[in-house]
């Protein structure tokens, strides 16, 4: 059987979906073995330009990690979709935009202006100076995840892809086994299947936040109050945070049945909140809970306001 | 100045985290007029940290880089520490030194074997699909890269007992750790460490063996043009030993003497910064030396940090087996501080074994096993986190509000700081090695080898530094009293 031949690329990311490749410790060996790594930024040196030289699908698979967020991203996107047969969405910002996606809750010029001050000083796509010519590539106004400009053969969630899932593609690649287009390389259910916590769908009465107090380590985080994004999240990872006392953030995105991902949530939460009685009272009680949520995107979207049904902030 | 004839683009630079660029400029003859090291990315945390809760910023922020995601968590979480006045009880303390510690092993680990290193390990005009990981591995054996991969494995997984995950750790909360370890754990903990310890060894003996030996390396760790004196700065305990999860910033001085330790909270006053129109990232100096250009010297305020740094603003390592390597190092060198640029090779690699031993010897701590998880917490306000990242010092910024959700953040990263000795080891290299219009991939690697000592973030540098903050800094003590208010 012919090596096959893959890349990997980061976009707007932070390397730990370049990391996570390597968790799969000795299997790395193995598909070393089976594949030639002709593009790897993070890790090996071949550069745009080599990528530009390949043929047409030359590359078998890359994994492409990261948001588009520059048009730099949104350039490597649509190269790499050329030179690649099989396209996968690797880790949560190529596959939800990720925590970046938050992001879009503000614009290009308030971005710049936290981040530069007065206007005078913000970087420019293009400068000349003292005759030298320099270019950037443009901060787009909005953040979005890879298959809002390429289409998308594989999703690879989590924030990073976990071992299991890792090691699971991997064992494919080897194989010479890829699946259908349109895989997930996660579960087709939700985390609570996968936590080991006791859930009773108890009422929640107080919402909690991590650091107000310690969580009993055997009943259901959201039972307890804290805000467990588990029901409205793929599995896939073995429930690892809330197994550290510590609630999902939903960082595997919505489950095979959600579209969106904060709003599930949002109706799974209310549903608990809620006693279905019909008074005043009760009504109070029930907006008192929902006030305690002091943070609702950075909640519920943590992950995925770019694949929200919200979209973004738009400003006269 | 001479007229650019050729113009020639670096792009990517690789093997190192995040997007850079370089640009060079060749004059008529095709020698160096000019070169630019720009960061064409951004993403913006400062921004859309704002409103979040407090508590999830260790979470949040680690997302700045998934290569040094525990430096972010827990100079996030002692930011949270100071907000709240909680620092935290021993067991939770220890807890975090010992991820601490095994991260920092790991993290050098990766730039030694992965990153920086292929370049001497296998050849800096090797051809480039040989210059990775899988080249050092056809080099030295599969042997010792079995061990290799086991033992960033065995950093990795230290980090998931006691964070929750390998990447991306969870457990830091302000005032404390959300969960201990289980005696198995510890266990395992301790026979990994052991062997990290031995491991970090070895490591040094190939550094010797195929480094300090190497025609390349010795020619650039005593090349003129790759030493470069500038001011450095980084974390020392109490005896003024190098620390790396906590302890007060020293900067130090070309000729080595001190010019300012103090909490982190007071240096960042001392620290200001430059925009430039044709880089995402900002570039900080000293501000009472002041900017004098891309330049080295007393003069100027150009400051260091990292390994190289660390090793020259400390007076001892703190663990025996380090301490020896540091002083053959300081022997070598005749004495600190150290200015050759390719030092940082040597300084990481006696690093790694100094976190290898401070994981063993946490590993073993009682304390680890007993005792208060969280300390109870004051009311949210200001508070002010500082570690040193693998790549250098590292400082979270919050003002929390009265509910605990963030106002303004401030981070003030290991990279950013590094920004312009970077540009400068760059233009120096490509000054050196770009002769007569001769440019090929192998000389063009030279020029990227220079940034490759630094094992940059550039994820991690493009944030805001000083001067978009608040004027005020309150210091707390452990009742969350106010013991000194600072202002900028």
């Amino acid at each position: 059987m012919a090596k096959a031949k893959i890349g990997v690329y980061w976009a707007a990311a932070c390397g730990g979906c370049d990391c996570s490749l390597l968790e799969v410790n000795e299997q790395i060996l193995d598909v070393i073995e089976a594949a030639d790594i002709l593009f790897w930024p993070c890790a090996a040196d071949a550069k745009y330009e080599d990528v530009r030289a390949f043929a047409h699908n030359e590359l078998d698979l890359v994994l492409f990690n990261g948001a588009i967020r520059t048009e730099e991203n949104r350039e490597m996107a649509e190269l790499l979709r050329t030179r690649a047969r099989w396209l996968a969405a690797y880790g949560s910002c190529a596959h939800t935009g990720g925590v970046i996606g938050l992001a879009n809750l503000s614009t290009h010029d308030e971005i710049f202006a936290t981040v530069f001050g007065k206007q005078a000083n913000w970087p420019k796509t293009h400068v000349e100076v003292a005759g030298r010519s320099l270019d950037l590539p443009a901060f787009l106004e909005r953040l979005t995840p890879l298959d809002t400009v390429v289409d998308v053969d594989y999703y690879v969630p989590g924030c990073p892809p976990p071992r299991e899932v890792v090691s699971g593609l991997f064992s494919a690649l080897i194989a010479g086994d890829l699946p259908p287009k349109g895989t997930v390389f996660a579960s087709e259910k939700n985390l609570c299947e996968e936590c080991a916590r006791e859930r009773k769908q108890e009422r929640i009465t107080r919402i909690l936040r991590p650091h107000e107090q310690e969580p009993d380590p055997e009943k259901c985080l959201l039972d307890q109050g804290f805000v467990c994004m588990g029901p409205a999240t793929r599995g896939g990872c073995g429930a690892v945070c809330p197994a550290a006392n510590m609630p999902c953030t939903g960082c595997a995105g919505p489950t095979a049945r959600i579209r969106d991902q904060g709003s599930a949530m949002l109706n799974t939460l209310a549903s608990l909140i809620g006693t279905g009685e019909e008074n005043e009272e009760q009504w109070e009680a029930e907006d008192a809970v929902i006030a305690q949520l002091a943070d609702l995107f950075g909640t519920f979207y943590r992950f995925s306001s770019a694949h929200s049904l919200f979209g973004r902030r738009y400003h006269e | 100045m001479s007229e650019t004839i050729r113009q020639i683009r670096i792009d990517p630079i690789t093997r190192l985290e995040g997007h850079g660029r370089i640009e060079l400029f060749l004059d008529e003859a095709g020698n160096l007029a000019d070169a630019f090291f720009q960061i064409p990315e951004l993403r913006g945390f400062e921004r859309f940290c704002q409103g979040r809760q407090g508590e999830d910023m260790p979470q949040i922020t680690e997302r700045i880089c998934g290569v040094c995601p525990e430096a972010h968590h827990f100079a996030s979480t002692k930011a949270l520490d100071a907000c709240y006045g909680a620092p935290p009880p021993p067991r939770a303390r220890k807890l975090r030194e010992l991820l601490y510690n095994a991260y920092t092993f790991s993290d050098h680990l990766l730039h030694f074997y992965y990153l920086g290193g292929p370049d001497f390990l296998v050849g800096p005009s090797a051809p480039p699909q040989e210059r990775s990981i899988i080249g050092v591995v056809g080099k030295v054996g599969l042997e010792l890269g079995s061990e290799v991969i086991k033992h960033r494995g065995y950093g990795q997984r230290i980090i998931e007992l006691v964070g929750g995950r390998p990447i991306h750790p969870v457990t830091g909360i302000p005032g404390g750790q959300s969960k201990g370890i289980t005696t198995e754990e510890r266990d395992e903990i301790q026979s990994m460490a052991a062997s990290t310890v031995e491991f970090a060894q070895t490591t040094l003996g190939v550094f010797h063996k195929m480094l300090l030996q190497d025609k390349t390396y010795k020619r650039f760790i005593s090349d003129d043009a790759q030493i470069l004196p500038t001011y450095y700065m980084g974390l020392v305990d109490e005896t003024k030993a190098t620390h790396f999860y906590d302890g007060e910033v020293r900067i130090v001085a070309p000729d080595g003497s001190e010019y300012a330790q103090a909490p982190a909270a007071e240096i960042l006053g001392q620290i200001a910064e430059r925009t430039e129109p044709w880089t995402y990232v900002k570039i900080p100096y000293l501000k009472d030396v002041g900017w004098k250009g891309f330049v080295a010297g007393s003069d100027s305020g150009i400051y260091r940090v990292g390994p190289l740094a660390r090793l020259n603003v400390c007076t001892h390592i703190g663990t025996p087996l380090a301490q020896q390597e540091y002083e053959r190092y300081m022997e070598f060198f005749g004495g600190g501080p150290v200015h050759a640029t390719f030092a940082y090779h040597w300084a990481r690699l006696i690093e790694m074994l100094s976190a290898a031993e401070r994981t063993a010897a946490l590993a073993e701590d009682p304390d680890l096993m007993e005792g208060a998880l969280r300390a109870p917490l004051g009311n949210p306000g200001r508070g002010v986190g500082v570690i040193e990242a693998a790549r250098g010092t590292l400082i979270h910024d919050y003002d929390l509000d009265d509910r605990g959700l963030v106002r303004t953040v401030n981070l003030v990263v290991a990279t950013t700081h590094n920004v312009a000795g970077i540009s400068l080891s760059i233009k120096e290299m490509a000054k050196d090695v770009v002769r007569n219009g001769k440019v090929d991939r192998g000389v063009l690697n030279l020029v990227e080898m220079s940034f490759r000592n630094y094992d940059p973030c550039l994820a991690c540098a493009t944030h805001a530094v000083a001067g978009q903050m608040p004027l005020v800094v309150e210091v707390r003590n452990a009742g969350g009293e106010i013991v000194e208010r600072i202002e900028r």
